[in-house]
């Protein structure tokens, strides 16, 4: 693999993460992160620049949200 | 345009990133993200900033998961960078106050970036688990994203709106005889 993109970074951060938590939080970690992303299942290809970065953002706000829960729950 | 293959490389040598030595489970979680718009967020970066800048964006932010210790030496040169960019930002959003939806945009992102860049400095001491370390990486990818795409946005509504502006201020007014 020569280059990453955004979603590999973020996948791989998402599976550090997901090392450092219980083992049977992760299926439910993993189920609420398909659900944030459900709402985000768009045609990009129709929507401009303006609206990918707020659609980024607020999918970014809503992931980092879940990890500072189940960080919580953790310590 | 900013050169960010020019900025980053002054943090590391030109090494091939050993992306490798990623303990990687990565379809786990990639199958459980939105690919359509981080593929078209990233799409949308390489065309704005260039293949080799996003490069050297993934670069140093591949770098910093690979050895986290790397993003706490180089804060002061993350605090220049993010400075940069928030300081054109902030031109940006004094040109188009006029222009409301994207004056909140901007000023979201502004925001973004204080309370990242306050979260950046307070974790040289807070960051002491792998747990807290995840998520900290999580917020500088964030921010180092979203700050970009925004930026990069205004910068191109500017120039967009520049004939409009010279017009009005009298610049497309032909010589005086």
């Amino acid at each position: 693999m020569n280059e990453l993109n955004t979603a590999e970074i973020i996948s791989k951060i998402v599976n550090n993460f997901l090392k450092n938590i219980q083992e049977e939080k992760r299926t439910a970690f993993l189920s609420e992160l398909e659900k944030i992303s459900s709402k985000y299942n768009k045609n990009y290809d129709n929507l401009s620049e303006e609206e990918i970065v707020s659609d980024f953002m607020s999918f970014m706000e809503e992931l980092i949200n879940l990890m500072e829960n189940y960080q919580r729950s953790e310590n | 345009m900013i050169n960010l293959e020019g900025v980053f490389s002054r943090s590391s040598d030109k090494r091939e990133p050993q992306y490798e030595s990623f303990e990687i489970e990565s379809k786990l979680a990639l199958e459980k993200l939105p690919l359509g718009l981080l593929n078209k967020f990233s799409e949308m970066l390489s065309k704005r900033i260039g293949a080799e800048n996003l490069r050297a964006l993934m670069y140093m932010l591949t770098e910093f998961l690979l050895d986290p210790k790397k993003l706490v030496q180089n804060i002061p040169l993350l605090e220049t960078i993010f400075e940069i960019i928030r300081k054109r930002i902030n031109e940006a959003y004094s040109k188009l106050s006029e222009n409301e939806k994207l004056a909140k945009f901007i000023n979201y992102l502004i925001n973004l970036s204080e309370k990242y860049l306050k979260t950046l400095k307070e974790s040289r001491e807070v960051c002491s688990s792998k747990i807290e370390k995840a998520l900290f990486l999580m917020l500088v990818v964030l921010f180092v994203l979203a700050i970009v795409g925004g930026y990069l946005i205004a910068q191109q509504l500017l120039k967009e709106l520049k004939p409009l502006i010279d017009a009005l201020s009298g610049k497309f007014l032909p010589p005086q005889q």
